[in-house]
C-alpha cells in the first residue's frame, strides 16, 4: 500500500467515524465539533486530489466561519441535554439502518468499480510542479463559467436582501439620538410662544 | 470567447430586470412609508420596459451563448414574455393586499423581481449549472417571501417547511446532475445530448442520475409523492405571496422539465417517460380527490395545482412536438387562471382580513355580480368547461397523449378531471345559490378590479380563440425532434416531419435550392440563387421561371410568353386545400416576384389528376387555387391582380395512369392575363 493510498483510507475512515459520532452524540456541542473533524478530513481528501484551493476554502469557510457561528448559536440556545432522551433514536434506528443500508448498496452498485473503475476512467496523472490549481479554477470561473458565476453573485444579493428584510425591525419605542436632527434644530422647533387673553376679573359669588 | 456587445444583447431582459432590482433597492431606501408606492411604480415601469426588450430581443435567431450556459430560442422568449406580463398582474393584486395588511414594503417587489430573474435564467438556461443556479435564485426569493409576514407564526412555519424540503430537493437534483456529469463529462445540455447520441456512455449511471433529476423536478413542481409541502405553504404564506408562487413558477417548472429532459436527456426518453407517467397519474388522482375534502380555499387551490401540474406533465412525457406545445399552452394558461383565482381572494379581502375559507365566498353574486361572474369564468376554466381556455388546455394535452398510443392514460386523465369538476363547481354553487355572510361592498382599488376583469376575460378570449396562443407555442417546438429521432441528423428529422430543410434560411427548401449557401437574409429567387442563373436578362430575385433555356425569348416575368408557369413545390395536404409549410416558403418567393411586376395580372389555376369524381376534383382545385391566391394577397400582392380558377382534371400535362404522371398533373399554375 502506497503512502497516498494509506492517507486516503485514513481520511475516508475518519470522515465516516466523525459522521457517525456526529449523529449519535447527545450534546450538540460535541456534534458540532465532530462535524469540524469531518470537514478537516474531507479537506484532506481534496488535498490528495490536488484540489488545494477547494481544501483550503472548505477549512476557511466551513470550519472557520460556518461552524464557529453554529457553535455560538448552540451555546447561546442553552439546550437542556438531559431532556434530549435517546428514546427517539432507538425507536427509529431499525428503519434508519434499513434505509441507510439500501442507499449504501445502491450507491456501491452504481458508483462502484463497475461503472467508475480505472479501466473506464484512467487514474489522473499528477500535475507538473508549477501547476496552480487556484489559477486554473480562476481562469475557468471567469471565462467559461462567467454567466453562472454572475448568477451566483445575484443569489448572494438575494440572501442579503432576504436576511435584512426578515430581521430588521424598526422599533418605535427605542430611544436614540439623531445628531443631524439635533444640529439642525431651530428655536421654533423647541419653543412655542402662546398668546393668551389676559384673565378677566373673577366674579365672586 | 471574444467579448462583444452583441453577445450581451440577447441577455438584455435579464440585465434590465437585475438593474431594476438594484434601482428599486436603492430608491426604496430613501423613501418614507407614505411614498412606498414609488418603488411599486418603478418596478411596474421597469417590468414593462423589460417586456418590450424581451419581445425585441426575441426576434433574433436561436443562439447558445456564454459557452453553452445561456440559450435563447422561441420557447424562452414566449415563456419570458408571459412571465413578465403575469408578474405585472401579480404586483397589481399584491399591492392591495400588502396595504391592507401593513406589509407594503419595497422588499416584496425586490424579492418578487429576484424570483422573476431566477425564472428567466431557468427558462433560458443552456446547461445544468445555469439552470440549477436560476432555480436556487427563485427558491431563495420564495422562501423569504413566504416568511414575509414575520409576525405570523403560520407563515414562519410554512417558510421553514418550504426551506427544508426545498434544500432536500436541491440536494437530490444536484446529486442527479453530478451523476449525469460523471457519466458524460459534460454539463451543458448540448454537450450531454452529443455524448448521449454518440452512444459512449454508461446507461446505469445515467438512469440512476435521471431518477434523482426527476425526483428533483417532482419536488420543485409539487408532483405526488413529492407534494407534501404545497398545501401547507399555500395556506401559511400571505395570500399575495401564494398568488405569486402558485402561478408564475409553474411556467418555470415546465421550462426546467423541458430543458433538462428534452434539451439534455431526450435520448433517455423511454426511461423518463415511465417515471413521469407514474408521477402525473398519482398527482392527478391525489390532487383532485383530496381537494374535495378541503374547506380552506388556499389548500383547495394547492391540491388543484398538484393535479394541474400532473396534467401538464402528460404533454411533456408524450415527447412529441404537439405534446410540448400543449404542455406549454397548459402552463401559461394555468398560470393565468391561478393568478385570477388568487386575485379574487385578494379582491374580497379587507383591512386586516384574509379570505381563507370557502364560506367566505358565499353569496358573492349578490355582493358583486360582475366579479362573481369573473370567478365563475376562472372556475369553469380550471374545471375545463368548454367556452373557456381550460378546456382547450386539457384537450390539447390529451390529444398529444392519445397520439402516442397512451390512451389508457388519457382516460385516467379525463376521469380525474371530471372528479375535479366537483370542487370547482362547489365554489360556483356557493357564490350563486347561498346567502351571503356579509353585505359589505368590495373595497378593492380600481386598478385591481380592472386587472382582474382583464385576467378573467383573457381566460375567455383564449378559450374562444385558442389558436392565437397555441400557434405561438407550436412555433417554439418546430425544430425539436421527436423522441425517436433524438439523435438523427437534422435532414432525417426534417424528412420525417414532411418538411425539407432550408439550411441557408433563404425561404427556398434545400431540395429545390440550387444555391444552398446563399448568405442569410439575402433576397433570392425561386431557385434560391441571386444573379441571373438562366441568363435571360431577368435577375433571379424577380425571375418567376429561373430555369428557362438560355437565350430563350422571355418577357418581364422572366418566363417565355404563352407557357404557363407551374409552381413546382407548391403542394397541399392530401385531399385538403391546406398548404404545406414548404409550399408557403415557395409562395413567399413567388409573391416577392409578383409584387415587383406591378401591373401584370395573373390567373392562378388549380389542377388535379383524374382519379375520383370530376365534380369533386374541380371543387378541390378551385379551393386550392383560392388558398394560393389568399396566401399571395396576404404576402402583399394586390387582390385585384389575382384571379383563382379550378380546372379539376381537365388539362392534364402528363399521363394519368402512372403515379408519376398523376403527381405532375396535381399542380398549381400561374398564367399571365393580358
Amino acid at each position: 500500500m502506497t503512502f497516498e493510498k494509506f492517507l486516503f483510507y485514513f481520511f475516508a475512515a475518519m470522515v465516516i467515524f466523525a459522521g457517525l459520532m456526529l449523529i449519535t452524540r447527545r450534546n450538540p456541542v460535541y456534534s458540532a465539533l465532530f462535524l469540524v473533524l469531518a470537514f478537516f478530513n474531507a479537506a484532506g481528501l481534496w488535498m490528495l486530489m490536488e484540489a488545494e484551493f477547494l481544501a483550503i476554502t472548505l477549512v476557511l469557510v466551513y470550519v472557520g466561519a460556518v461552524m464557529v457561528l453554529f457553535l455560538f448559536v448552540v451555546m447561546m440556545l442553552d439546550i437542556n441535554v438531559a431532556e434530549m432522551k435517546p428514546g427517539c433514536f432507538i425507536t427509529y434506528l431499525p428503519v434508519g439502518i434499513l434505509i441507510a443500508l439500501t442507499m449504501v448498496v445502491e450507491m456501491v452498485m452504481v458508483v462502484g468499480p463497475n461503472h467508475f473503475g480505472l479501466d473506464i476512467y484512467a487514474s489522473p496523472v499528477p500535475h507538473a510542479p508549477g501547476y496552480s490549481n487556484t489559477g486554473e479554477l480562476g481562469s475557468m470561473l471567469y471565462t467559461i463559467y462567467m454567466y453562472p458565476f454572475e448568477i451566483a453573485a445575484v443569489i448572494l444579493l438575494v440572501a442579503i436582501v432576504a436576511a435584512i428584510g426578515l430581521t430588521l425591525r424598526r422599533r418605535p419605542d427605542t430611544k436614540s439620538q439623531n445628531p443631524s436632527k439635533q444640529v439642525l434644530v431651530k428655536r421654533d422647533d423647541r419653543l412655542r410662544v402662546v398668546k393668551m387673553p389676559s384673565e378677566s376679573k373673577m366674579e365672586l359669588k | 470567447m471574444a467579448f462583444d456587445l452583441n453577445t450581451l444583447m440577447p441577455l438584455l431582459p435579464e440585465i434590465m430586470v437585475l438593474s431594476l432590482v438594484c434601482i428599486v433597492l436603492v430608491v426604496d431606501l430613501f423613501l418614507d412609508d407614505e411614498y412606498r408606492i414609488v418603488s411599486y411604480g418603478i418596478a411596474q415601469a421597469g417590468l414593462i420596459l423589460a417586456l418590450l426588450a424581451t419581445i425585441m430581443v426575441g426576434k433574433g435567431p436561436d443562439q447558445t451563448l456564454f459557452d453553452g450556459n445561456y440559450r435563447i430560442d422561441t420557447m424562452a422568449t414566449v415563456l419570458k414574455t408571459s412571465m413578465l406580463i403575469l408578474v405585472v398582474g401579480a404586483f397589481v393584486y399584491a399591492k392591495d393586499y400588502l396595504r391592507n395588511h401593513n406589509l407594503f414594503k419595497g422588499e416584496f417587489f425586490e424579492l418578487g423581481l429576484f424570483a422573476l430573474l431566477g425564472m428567466m435564467v431557468m427558462v433560458s438556461s443552456g446547461g445544468f449549472l445555469a439552470l440549477y443556479l436560476g432555480l436556487e435564485l427563485l427558491a431563495l426569493s420564495l422562501y423569504a417571501l413566504v416568511a414575509f409576514d414575520r409576525d405570523s407564526s403560520k407563515a414562519s412555519e410554512a417558510a421553514m417547511k418550504y426551506f427544508v424540503l426545498g434544500a432536500l430537493a436541491s440536494g437530490m437534483l444536484l446529486y442527479g446532475i453530478s451523476m449525469v456529469y460523471g457519466a458524460t463529462g459534460r454539463i451543458d445540455f448540448g454537450g450531454v445530448g452529443e455524448v448521449l447520441c454518440s452512444g459512449q456512455f454508461d446507461t446505469t449511471v445515467l438512469v440512476f442520475g435521471l431518477v434523482f433529476i426527476v425526483i428533483g423536478i417532482g419536488f420543485k413542481t409539487g408532483l405526488v409523492p413529492f407534494h407534501m409541502w404545497a398545501p401547507d405553504i399555500y395556506e401559511g404564506a400571505p395570500t399575495a405571496v401564494t398568488l405569486f408562487l402558485g402561478s408564475i413558477p409553474k411556467i418555470a417548472a415546465f421550462a426546467i422539465a423541458m430543458r433538462m429532459l428534452v434539451d439534455g436527456l431526450l435520448p433517455l426518453h423511454e426511461h423518463w417517460q415511465g417515471m413521469l407517467i407514474i408521477l402525473s397519474l398519482l398527482s392527478m388522482a391525489l390532487g383532485n380527490v383530496v381537494a374535495i375534502a378541503q374547506t380552506n380555499i388556499k389548500r383547495m387551490l394547492a391540491y388543484s395545482t398538484i393535479s394541474h401540474v400532473g396534467f401538464l406533465m402528460l404533454g411533456i412525457l408524450s415527447a412529441t412536438q404537439e405534446g410540448y406545445a400543449a404542455s406549454m399552452f397548459y402552463a401559461i394558461v394555468y398560470a393565468l387562471m391561478a393568478l385570477g383565482a388568487f386575485g379574487v381572494l385578494i379582491l374580497l379581502g379587507r383591512q386586516g382580513l384574509d379570505i381563507e375559507n370557502l364560506e367566505d365566498l358565499k353569496g358573492l353574486s349578490r355582493r358583486s355580480p360582475w366579479f362573481a361572474g369573473m370567478m365563475l369564468l376562472l372556475m369553469f376554466s380550471m374545471a375545463g368547461v368548454p367556452p373557456t381556455v381550460g378546456f382547450f388546455a386539457k384537450l390539447f394535452v390529451l390529444e398529444a397523449v392519445v397520439n402516442v398510443d397512451l390512451i389508457w392514460l388519457a382516460v385516467f386523465g379525463v376521469i380525474f378531471s371530471i372528479i375535479g369538476v366537483f370542487y370547482y363547481l362547489r365554489i360556483v354553487k356557493l357564490m350563486y345559490f347561498d346567502a351571503p355572510v356579509s353585505d359589505e361592498p368590495l373595497s378593492a382599488a380600481i386598478d385591481t378590479k380592472v386587472v382582474l376583469t382583464l385576467n378573467a376575460l383573457a381566460v375567455l378570449w383564449f378559450g374562444l380563440f385558442p389558436s392565437s396562443l397555441l400557434s405561438v407555442c407550436s412555433d417554439a417546438f418546430a425544430k425539436v425532434p421527436p423522441a425517436a429521432l433524438a439523435c438523427a441528423t437534422p435532414q432525417v428529422v426534417a424528412a420525417n416531419a414532411g418538411v425539407s430543410l432550408d439550411s441557408d434560411g433563404d425561404g427556398v427548401p434545400d431540395s429545390m435550392d440550387r444555391c444552398a449557401t446563399t448568405p442569410v437574409g439575402l433576397r433570392v429567387g425561386r431557385n434560391g440563387c441571386v444573379g441571373d442563373s438562366d441568363s435571360d436578362g431577368i435577375a433571379d430575385q424577380i425571375d418567376m421561371c429561373p430555369g428557362t433555356a438560355a437565350n430563350a425569348v422571355v418577357d418581364e416575368t422572366g418566363c417565355s410568353p404563352d407557357i404557363a408557369i407551374v409552381l413546382e413545390g407548391v403542394t397541399f395536404l392530401s385531399g385538403s386545400a391546406s398548404l404545406t409549410e414548404d409550399s408557403k416558403r415557395v409562395l413567399d418567393v413567388v409573391a416577392a416576384s409578383i409584387v415587383r411586376l406591378d401591373k401584370q395580372r395573373f390567373e392562378i389555376a388549380g389542377h388535379t389528376d383524374t382519379s375520383g369524381s370530376a365534380e369533386l376534383n374541380r371543387g378541390l382545385s378551385q379551393r386550392r387555387a383560392e388558398t394560393v391566391r389568399l396566401y399571395l394577397i396576404e404576402k402583399g400582392v394586390s387582390a385585384l391582380r389575382l384571379v383563382a380558377r379550378g380546372y379539376g382534371g381537365a388539362h392534364p400535362v402528363a399521363d394519368n395512369s402512372t403515379p408519376e404522371g398523376r403527381r405532375r398533373n396535381r399542380r398549381v399554375e400561374i398564367n399571365r392575363i393580358r
